[in-house]
């Protein structure tokens, strides 16, 4: 049976007349990666906000860890470790002197306190900083001080509101490996981003959400299963026209002297057979195989198939 | 509490707020000392006013010291997190202690800020002045619950707003409490008052940090 850390269920949040979140339900597996996107002003934050015990919903629940975040929030925040979308750190302290004040926060035995300084340094790649003082830092140190700070109480699952925001290429490959290796030790990683690529790289599991509503809660092939009823395929050969097989059922997409890009459905057999068709009639066969869209191509479907349903019903 | 106490007392140190909040007000009783002294030719001991006796004139310095020590108390309270309540930084400490904790460990600082400013100022009138104000004993506990008090002023005041001109309405409780501070059948009624003030000024900023943070 699947153990979940996070399961929300039902939640609706109001700000005025504004409603944030309504009827938003979705759950997050232990020790997995997962990907919360939508675009801005879905709610991505206040769901972060509410499963960080940091809100209160309106109505629905929100369990992490078995506990209930509106019952129990002061047990559950010494089993998170939450980074928000943008923080500040005190300028005159030096980053050791910071995480050795976490530590005594969070009550953390006086002898083990240097050792998990230490370890929440190696693990963020922070050594360096490590007897610097927090200012003038890139975004990039800031998000790893952050991401350091989140783990010193050794958090079974990290919440994580865009920490690829503001990174360069390698501060992001660098973040990437570090979840990875969280996730390798057991840790749940929960985190919202905007970089979908990304996402889609380190991610296990999806969550999307659209005007406070999740449209999606799964894995990622579940989500282009969903978003992609028919797929796309490039077929490509030597020759100066491809002929089209007798039975073609597909819609072509694009096309040029050497390929076609075309959506449809297409057994294994029918392949085959277009290939030996095309092999007969003298033209090597480069490539016949479907295309892989990028999750910021589905996302963006998914979206609009969204919008289009909206507008349908109105 | 005793980690936020710590973090409070490396931050003020090294961005040197902590020897401004403690010197501060030694240091304007000094200035005005030698300024009213000087105006008629310097002399020892230093005086407020040439008429009174050296006790009259520490009791006057007295007076005011206690003023600025509480001002600078409930600016301490104001000054010490606020950037990370301007920026919502707090909320790493909210997520490894309860909000009234942070309330707590903000006030006992500020508090044992002005209080010690005011020591640093009694000191400084007994070097200047040649004389002690009178009833130092009684002095130094309504003192050390009126720097609660104002420190609860600056915890309250930073958690409604973060912007530096909110300090005026600081200033502004301090002078407030300064004529009934003097009066002699008010003292021992104001005690209580300044209890109740606090407690309550602490629960409410406790209440305020906790949704400032979530918003």
């Amino acid at each position: 049976m699947t153990e979940h850390a996070i399961v929300a269920d039902g939640l609706l949040k109001r700000y005025g007349r504004v409603t944030a979140l309504r009827d938003t339900s979705f759950a997050v597996t232990k020790g997995t990666i997962t990907g919360f996107i939508g675009r801005n002003g879905a709610g991505k934050t206040t769901t972060l906000k509410i499963v960080s015990t940091l809100l209160d919903a309106d109505d629905g629940s929100c369990r992490v860890l078995g506990g209930d975040v509106r019952k129990d929030p002061y047990a559950i925040r010494a089993r998170i470790g939450f980074l928000p979308d943008a923080f500040e750190l005190p300028a005159t302290l030096t980053l050791r002197e910071y995480l050795g004040i976490f530590t005594e926060l969070y009550g953390i035995p006086r002898g083990d306190r240097a050792r998990r300084v230490e370890t929440s340094l190696q693990l963020t790649r922070t050594e360096e900083l490590a007897d610097r003082r927090l200012h003038a830092l890139s975004r990039g140190e800031e998000q790893r001080v952050g991401l350091a700070r989140a783990l010193i109480h050794n958090p079974e699952i990290l919440i994580l509101d865009e920490p690829a925001a503001g990174l360069d290429p390698h501060a992001r490959v660098e973040l990437k490996e570090l979840l990875r290796l969280l996730r390798e030790r057991g840790k749940t990683v929960f985190l919202s981003s905007h970089v979908l690529a990304d996402l889609e790289e380190i991610c296990d599991e999806l969550v999307v959400i659209k005007n406070g509503s999740v449209i999606f809660s799964g894995d990622i092939d579940g989500f282009r299963k969903q978003m992609h009823s028919t797929t796309r395929w490039r077929l490509s050969a030597v020759t100066r026209s491809i002929p089209l097989p007798s039975n073609f059922r597909g819609e072509v997409i694009e096309s040029g002297p050497t390929y076609i890009e075309f959506e449809g459905e297409l057994s294994p057999r029918e392949r085959a057979r277009w290939i030996a068709e095309l092999v007969d009639k003298g033209i090597d066969v480069c490539e016949l195989a479907p295309l892989r869209s990028s999750l910021e191509q589905e996302f963006a479907k998914a979206v609009e198939d969204e919008e289009e349903q909206e507008v349908a019903a109105s | 509490m005793i980690a936020l106490l710590h973090y409070a007392f490396l931050k003020s140190i090294r961005d040197r707020s902590l020897a401004v909040f403690v010197l501060g007000p030694a240091l304007v009783i000094a200035a005005s000392l030698f300024g009213a002294t000087l105006a008629e030719g310097f002399r020892y001991p230093l005086y407020v006013s040439r008429q009174m006796s050296a006790a009259q004139n520490a009791e006057m310095a007295g007076l005011i010291l206690t003023f600025f020590a509480m001002t600078f108390g409930t600016v301490a309270a104001f000054w010490v997190f606020r950037p990370e309540v301007a920026t919502k930084a707090i909320g790493s400490f909210l997520m490894a202690r309860r909000p009234i904790t942070v309330s707590l460990a903000q006030v006992t600082f500020a508090a044992a800020v002005a209080f010690s400013a005011w020591v640093v100022g009694i000191a400084a009138i007994a070097a200047l002045t040649s004389a002690l104000p009178p009833a130092l004993g009684w002095s130094a506990v309504a003192v050390a619950v009126a720097s609660i008090a104002a420190a609860s002023i600056g915890a309250l005041v930073v958690t409604i707003s973060p912007q530096p001109a909110m300090m005026v309405w600081a200033f502004l409780a301090c002078t407030a409490l300064l004529p009934l501070l003097n009066h002699p059948a008010v003292r021992p009624k104001l005690l209580y008052v300044e209890a109740v003030v606090s407690i309550l000024f602490i629960a409410v900023s406790a209440f305020l940090l906790e949704r400032r943070w979530a918003s």
